[in-house]
């Protein structure tokens, strides 16, 4: 059984995480498991690690991220995910929205805290 | 002969091709070869190779049954194509009014705003009723979407 905590960051997770992604790759472009481990720095993000893959498949196909081989100094080519235009324009639609919602939570949750 | 790393690697990858044989093939092969060279970048990163830190690895990397399940339960994005319905709303939105012409629009002494005596709603409206539905869908779109 999952625990009611686990649900939670399990639920919030799931509508955030693209976004940390479009964040991620607003820096700089990355391949796979440079992002998959610039994500899991944050305690939290990535339970398990492969579910990203699916996730930067569908960001790619909804044309949010774009993708280049590039050769590896390491061993075979990369394959590197970049932010397109739109990729840009919805994140930037994430942190307006975002920053509301956070706000909102917090005028509630954060005006009876003991700590 | 193949060591236990790799017969650890071929056996997870197996399952994983398992997991996702409903998938177009294409997608299946982008997926396995980029979790096949996420494995190989980590086995490379490790300090020394052994059967405890493959499956450690493999164990971050999580079930397979679960990474099919986020490439499942995720579909496109509603913006990237249209669905039957928004191509109905789109219609009825630019020509609904012509198809089925409101009451008031033939008769100029009505009030033009819709009241409960005009219902049933007629299909202009629905096609803007569906339009918002759809905009509440895309909500965090809406940025890009043209209207």
């Amino acid at each position: 059984m999952v625990a009611p905590q686990d649900a939670l960051l399990a639920q919030m997770r799931r509508g955030t995480l693209q976004y940390c992604v479009l964040a991620l790759l607003a820096e700089d472009e990355r391949y796979g498991f440079d992002l998959v481990r610039g994500l899991a720095e944050m305690d939290g993000m990535v339970t398990s690690e492969g579910t990203i893959y699916p996730l930067l498949s569908r960001l790619r196909r909804d044309g949010l991220v774009e993708t280049t081989w590039q050769e590896s100094r390491a061993g075979p080519p990369r394959r590197y995910y970049r932010l397109t235009e739109a990729g840009r324009a919805a994140l930037e639609g994430f942190r307006l929205e975002w920053r509301r919602f956070r706000d909102a939570v917090d005028h509630f949750v954060e005006r009876t805290a003991r700590s | 002969m193949k060591s236990t790393a790799d017969k650890l690697v071929d056996e997870y990858l197996d399952r994983l091709n398992r997991e996702l044989a409903g998938f177009p093939r294409a997608r299946r092969r982008e997926l396995v070869d980029e979790i096949s060279g996420h494995i190989a970048e980590a086995r490379a990163d490790l300090e020394t190779e052994n059967e405890a830190a493959m499956r450690t690895l493999l164990d971050r990397l999580g079930d397979p049954a679960d990474i099919a399940a986020e490439a499942r339960e995720r579909p496109a994005a509603p913006r990237a194509k249209a669905s039957g319905w928004d191509v109905v709303a789109l219609i009825l939105l630019l020509i609904g009014g012509v198809i089925f012409p409101r009451e008031a629009d033939r008769d100029a002494d009505r009030p033009v705003r819709p009241c409960s005596a005009d219902l049933p709603a007629n299909d202009r409206d629905i096609g803007r009723i569906l339009f918002r539905r759809r905009g509440h869908r895309d909500h965090l779109h809406r940025q890009r979407a043209p209207w």
